[in-house]
């Protein structure tokens, strides 16, 4: 089976000036990640704030611009592909965002916020797009009067629904959510995670589904990658990940170690040498400063970036 | 109810917006006291009344639009009782950020960014404690140490952007234990933080707490939270208490369907294999507005259990067992 999604190596780096004479700094927000996401397939993304999780994303849709590795989707290389070309992608790509209240355009009524989708992708006549936004519309659990109001009108959870809608709207295949239930309550939070996951079973949607809530990620995901100062820390798949993490991080986020994690993320301008893990981790060793670990499989589907093979042995 | 050894009472606080012929009752009702050392959490989605209780106790809400129509604040310390809710606003200054203090959710926003942090600190040092410029100073910077921020001394002149988001809250931590409070108010000051600065903040204040022998109030919408720093929970819908109790009654043993209905909606880490047809169950529609709150129970337009008379009259709350209390007529059947 071939990957809706193939990341290979990619590389996202930002120049930092300091000042018109100085030489910039780079600030490298991912850096050699390796993913593949399956049709179909729900990869959770998790890691602290800073480790590289909504650059990864934006990258994947081409928001930014990779630095250097390989983005292909459904086979075709879209790593330097302009903005005209991408265009024709956008259709069959889509975005969740965290904030309901800032993702949509105030002053559109929610019929236009839909329909916009169909007009720039050039679905369907003027005439049937009402017909489409209204059944988009059923399909996330809105009346269909909610076409002719405004988004003000709504509560936090019903926006979500809105911009799952236009999201869905031009038959997406791949959707990259970015904390869509982050700023909802919890009783709102449950509305949503089961319409997502409903949508997502019956249109067989590939999603990168980030989020800082374990349980969250844990509910909605096949897999799970945890990222960390902009690298891969361990990949596997969801229940193995919590009820094994092999990662010092991974272990560490779930609480599964006795010791509190100490200290902070560090700055990705400077990040430590080695394993950019090892000045936060309760097991590093000497050596855990000079080799930079390798992503290596411990079980099939399960990888971890960890040298200390004698630790978190489950 | 009242506990003769509580630190502070709050006897039926009722607290209101008026907005053109509008009157939203935010805090509709709400009782509860506090001894020395203890934390109660108050929890509650958006819009549930528990920042404004707390905001009601600092007295910091801005009135109008906000009035307090009900009914008494009683804070009993070092040996005189007074009623908050009748202090003039000189005498409520001589309190707040001295005897009660608060910690808020966005340590940025509360933080001036002009001055350093030390400044910031010995601000509060020098109004409340009439200390010297020096010795406000240093005792800043002891204050920056027992926080746990690393190299106290030269982090005292830093500025606040130059800090992360957990060391800000420490700092603010640090500002509001200046003077030994006798309660501190957290609203929420975990909710801006990674998971993991959340777990270490949470272990700091219940640290702080016991060594200074502090009563807390916590606010939340983190049920997690709750389950780490709290010795007892109030859960608040619509400007109401709807049950009170133990933390381990309130988490394991929930009477009230909302609270019950709160607890299920919370996707939890399984050790269990992942069952893609799960789904969560979702508590239907949305919390009412504080305008136009529903008669009877506020929660019977989405609760499962509701039968006529649960919007006939306002159901009280109800004794359980020991603490525990339950404000619906239908909890035996729950």
């Amino acid at each position: 089976m071939t990957a809706l999604v193939d990341i290979a190596g990619l590389d996202v780096a930002f120049p930092l000036r300091r000042s018109l004479f100085a030489r910039p700094r780079l600030l490298r927000a991912v850096a050699g990640v390796d993913l593949a996401i399956g049709r179909g397939e729900v990869v959770g993304l998790v890691g602290e704030s800073g480790s590289g999780k909504t650059t990864l994303a934006r990258a994947v849709m081409r928001l930014v611009a990779p630095t250097a590795g390989q983005i292909r989707f459904d086979g075709i290389d879209i790593t330097h592909r302009d903005r005209a070309a991408m265009r024709a992608l956008r259709r069959r790509m889509q975005m969740i965002f965290q904030d309901p209240y800032s993702s949509l355009n105030p002053r559109l009524r929610v019929r236009d916020i839909i329909g916009e989708a169909y007009a720039i992708h050039g679905i369907g006549t003027p005439r049937d797009r009402r017909e489409r936004a209204e059944a988009m519309l059923a399909r996330v659990g809105l009346p269909a009067d909610a076409l002719d109001r405004f988004p003000h009108e709504f509560s936090g959870g019903q926006r979500q629904r809105i911009g799952i809608a236009r999201a869905l709207a031009t038959g997406a295949e791949f959707v990259v959510a970015d904390e869509p239930v982050s700023a909802l309550d919890v009783s709102v939070q449950a509305q949503v995670l089961n319409l997502l996951q409903d949508l997502q079973q019956s249109l067989g949607l590939a999603m990168l589904f980030i989020a800082h809530d374990l349980g969250v990620v844990q509910h909605i995901s096949d897999r799970i990658v945890v990222l960390y100062l902009g690298r891969v820390m361990e990949v596997a798949p969801s229940d193995v990940l919590y009820t094994q993490p092999r990662h010092p991080y991974t272990a560490a986020l779930l609480g599964a170690t006795p010791a509190r994690l100490r200290g902070e993320i560090p700055s990705p301008l400077s990040p430590p040498s080695g394993c950019v893990f090892r000045t936060r981790c309760p097991y590093a060793i000497a050596p855990c400063a000079s080799v930079v670990p390798r992503l290596i499989e411990v079980t099939p589907g399960h990888a971890k970036a960890c040298i200390r093979d004698d630790v978190l042995r489950g | 109810m009242s506990d003769p050894a509580a630190l502070i009472t709050v006897d039926d606080l009722r607290t209101i917006f008026r907005t053109g012929e509008e009157v939203a009752r935010a805090v509709d009702g709400v009782s509860f006291s506090l001894r020395a050392g203890e934390t109660l959490a108050l929890v509650g989605e958006s819009g549930s009344g528990k920042s404004v209780t707390a905001l009601s106790i600092m007295r910091l809400l801005p009135m109008p639009p906000a009035q307090i129509v009900g009914r008494r604040i009683v804070f009993a310390d070092r040996g005189t009782e007074q009623d908050l809710l009748t202090l003039t606003e000189r005498q409520m200054r001589r309190i707040r950020g001295r005897r009660i203090a608060m910690v808020f959710q966005e340590p940025m926003s509360s933080l001036n960014p002009l001055l350093t942090i030390g400044e910031q600190i010995a601000e509060g040092l020098r109004l409340h404690l009439g200390l010297s410029r020096a010795a406000a100073a240093e005792r800043a910077c002891e204050l920056l140490a027992r926080v746990n921020i690393p190299d106290p001394v030269r982090r005292s002149g830093e500025y606040p952007h130059r800090l992360s988001g957990g060391m800000r809250q420490r700092v603010m931590i640090a500002a509001a234990l200046g003077c030994n409070p006798a309660l501190l108010i957290a609203d929420e000051p975990t909710t801006a933080l990674d998971v993991t600065i959340q777990g270490q903040i949470l272990e700091l204040l219940r640290s702080l707490q016991q060594e200074l022998c502090m009563a807390m109030l916590f606010v939340t919408h983190d049920l997690g939270v709750v389950s780490e720093v709290a010795d007892r929970v109030a859960v608040m819908y619509a400007g109401r208490i709807v049950e009170t109790g133990s933390r381990a009654e309130i988490l394991s043993a929930p009477r009230h369907p909302y609270t019950k209905a709160l607890l299920g909606s919370v996707p939890r880490r399984r050790s269990a294999r992942r069952d893609p047809a799960a789904r969560l169950p979702a508590i239907p529609g949305q919390v009412p507005s504080a305008a136009q709150l529903p008669p009877g129970c506020t929660f019977a337009p989405r609760c499962g259990l509701a039968i006529p008379a649960c919007t006939a009259a306002r159901p009280a709350l109800q004794p359980i067992a020991g603490a525990h209390a339950v404000r619906c007529i239908r909890w035996r059947e729950t």
